[in-house]
């Protein structure tokens, strides 16, 4: 609800204004996500030429802009979270989550209780512009079923990257499972970009993964702290699940050797992030999963991927032509 | 609509309509060679030469119009030379003058007499229908559609071979049949010559057992499968079949007239033309195939090996999201453009993906202030 109540006519020019930057040449390809991204990037680039644009008739002259600001940001809450939300709310409510209780150092928590926090948990870091701009993979890879596809492949072949992430990993749920936890884990690793308050005795600084740098002392600490916040607001998630997931968001080269899955989810995590669906590949290409695993390899130490677990990734999606 | 609209729907139209007219030619031709081959009645005949003609005519309109309109745009000669506007002429105005257009004109004036010379005359420019099949190129453009390859560079390339291959063998032939004249014409004279001889043949006998020309050689010549009529010197005619059906069946290209000694022959040569229409058949049918093969499987072969290549790598060059790898097979890396692909494989797109990835996407570059002022 807005602070201000505004006459219904500016609201509604404000979404016929929203929809004109939505269909622009340079968003209208565009996940909304994204689109919402470099809608609010402009106009933080833009404000004082703004400022004088919006005062002209054929856009708001009786608003100030900070209101045009607030109506524009909430048109495009309102739009991204009726889009994305409902992807995540299915997943998240009709999801069993019984079996990480045998994960979990405190007992069994009550399903719906833990469907309910966790809930609540996808709604604080959705209501975040950072980590909700940072959340475009997490729901190409729910919409795309990507790890369904890929979870039933590697368990299948049951070759180098099943050996990672059940033995080394020491997780072994069956392939079904195993989805639940990488998905609950794409989920929880974005409240890494929305800013914390990580310090108990000064709780006025605030920090986001952007803030750490690339130190492992660093890391480990800030990774610690994170946990700390994360589990009492999600009860029932192992702590394991959780400490993997906040993982995920560093490069593989600051992670141990025996981190396989949250090396996982960070490729999985760079692939879908701009990610564009193609309904049939070009002939004479190769289809685009295995394109990107491909150049992801030859990158890997720029990118920090895991070269092993592109490889694996690479002939799996080669194999299926995805 | 907009004028352009309805200019870019007129051109669409013509295009159709000249590719159709192709096709149809082709079947026409195919048709007129098999009436022949079937001994079809002289009505249906007439309506294949009346159809050969129109196209004809169709095509040198076309032609007409294009080297007006290229003319006006000062590119006559990229037309004639690029764009092979001298396949449209040598299958359009040659056939017509030479060919179809006499023919119709004989068939509308009726003039018998001075048709059958001038038809048999014109006998030996039959051959130059055979050029309609050079406008075969043309329907190169809807091996697009069949293949799926929008490439303008592989259409082009396809319409080349497909003229030069099409163009050597109507070449050849027609060198063949100016230099040695056409077998039916010299299985025709020979026919005569045998005819002659026999009546020659025929007269001594009845001239030694002195009897009667006509009870001598009645029975044996009433037998001959290909005399139709007998016409003896006192006037008197047998015929084998009647008036009727003989001028349904019959035009002068059908029989000829055989004087001999004591009667005049019309002998038909229907089997000759049937053996001249199977032999042009299969020449029809060598070219149309070729065409075809080229059309669909020499275009398979062109986008997979070329423009399909060079289609990713615009793509990947152009477009800042676009990171499809180029597919290359094993037994031709060591092809220039799969050694060009391989460049693009493994070092252009991981650079460009590295430089994709400092430039951050996400930036409010992808968004103008005139994107923004546009709003109305």
């Amino acid at each position: 609800m807005f602070e201000n109540s505004y006459k219904e006519s500016d609201v509604n020019k404000v979404n016929d204004f929203v929809e004109h930057l939505l269909s622009s040449p340079g968003i209208k390809s565009e996940h909304l996500l994204a689109g919402e991204g470099i809608i609010v990037n402009f106009i933080e680039q833009n404000m004082p030429r703004l400022k004088v644009t919006f005062k002209k008739n054929q856009f708001f002259p009786y608003l100030e802009l900070n209101q045009v600001l607030e109506l524009i940001l909430e048109n495009l809450y309102s739009r991204v979270s009726g889009v994305v939300l409902p992807v995540i709310n299915q997943f998240v409510n009709n999801t069993d989550f019984t079996f990480m209780d045998k994960f979990s150092d405190i007992g069994t928590v009550s399903d719906k209780f833990r469907r309910e926090r966790l809930h609540d948990f996808v709604q604080m870091i959705f209501s975040n512009r950072d980590s909700r701009f940072n959340m475009i993979s997490t729901i190409n890879i729910f919409k795309y079923s990507v790890l369904e596809k890929y979870m039933g492949e590697i368990f299948k072949n049951r070759d180098y990257l099943y050996d990672e992430l059940t033995r080394v990993q020491k997780i072994t749920p069956d392939s079904s499972e195993y989805i639940i936890l990488l998905k609950t884990m794409f989920l929880i690793r974005n409240i890494v970009y929305t800013k914390l308050p990580l310090n108990p005795s000064n709780p006025e600084i605030k920090i986001c993964i952007n803030d750490i740098g690339e130190n492992r002392d660093i890391i480990l600490s800030y990774t610690n702290s994170i946990l700390k916040y994360m589990i009492p607001l999600l009860p029932g998630i192992p702590e394991k699940f959780i400490r993997l997931s906040v993982q995920s968001a560093f490069r593989a080269d600051l992670l141990e050797q025996d981190e396989s899955l949250s090396k996982l989810v960070f490729i999985l995590n760079s692939r879908f992030q701009n990610y564009k669906h193609i309904g049939k590949t070009d002939r004479g290409a190769e289809s685009s999963d295995k394109s990107w695993f491909c150049l992801a390899g030859k990158n890997a130490a720029h990118f920090g991927y895991d070269r092993q677990i592109l490889d694996a990734l690479y002939l799996i999606a080669g194999d299926n032509n995805w | 609509m907009t004028g352009m609209n309805r200019k870019f729907d007129m051109k669409n139209f013509l295009e159709i309509f000249i590719t159709s007219a192709i096709v149809l030619v082709v079947i026409q031709t195919l048709l007129d060679e098999y009436s022949r081959f079937a001994h079809c009645s002289i009505r249906s005949r007439n309506i294949l030469l009346i159809a050969g003609f129109c196209f004809d005519l169709i095509f040198s309109i076309e032609f007409t119009v294009r080297t007006v309109l290229s003319g006006r745009k000062g590119r006559f000669l990229s037309y004639i030379k690029h764009e092979r506007g001298w396949v449209d002429f040598l299958s359009s105005f040659p056939i017509l003058i030479l060919d179809s257009g006499p023919s119709f004109f004989f068939l509308m004036s009726a003039d018998a007499q001075t048709g059958t010379g001038a038809i048999a005359a014109m006998n030996v420019f039959k051959a130059l229908r055979i050029t309609r099949l050079l406008r075969l190129f043309r329907i190169t453009r809807i091996s697009g559609k069949i293949n799926y390859s929008g490439s303008k560079m592989a259409r082009h390339h396809i319409s080349v071979i497909t003229t030069t291959a099409v163009l050597t063998i109507v070449s050849v032939l027609l060198v063949f049949s100016f230099i040695s004249g056409t077998s039916a014409v010299g299985f025709s004279k020979e026919r005569s010559e045998e005819y002659v001889k026999l009546t020659e043949g025929l007269k001594r006998i009845s001239d030694m057992n002195a009897s009667s020309f006509r009870e001598i050689s009645e029975n044996l010549l009433l037998d001959d499968k290909n005399i139709i009529k007998i016409i003896y010197s006192n006037g008197t005619v047998v015929e084998k079949i009647s008036d009727m059906e003989f001028k349904k069946y019959y035009d002068e290209s059908d029989y000829i007239s055989v004087i001999g000694k004591g009667c005049t022959l019309i002998v038909s040569i229907a089997d000759i033309n049937k053996e001249t229409a199977i032999e042009h058949i299969k020449i029809l049918m060598i070219i149309i195939f070729i065409t075809l093969s080229f059309m669909i499987l020499y275009t398979i072969h062109f986008a997979r090996n070329i423009s399909d290549v060079i289609h990713i790598l615009n793509m990947g060059f152009r477009k800042k999201d676009y990171n499809m790898l180029v597919k290359i097979p094993e037994e031709k890396a060591d092809h220039e453009i799969f050694r060009l692909a391989k460049f693009y494989n493994d070092a252009y797109l991981p650079s460009k993906m590295k430089r994709m990835d400092r430039k951050d996407m996400k930036s409010g570059m992808s968004v103008s202030m005139k994107d923004l002022t546009d709003f109305k």
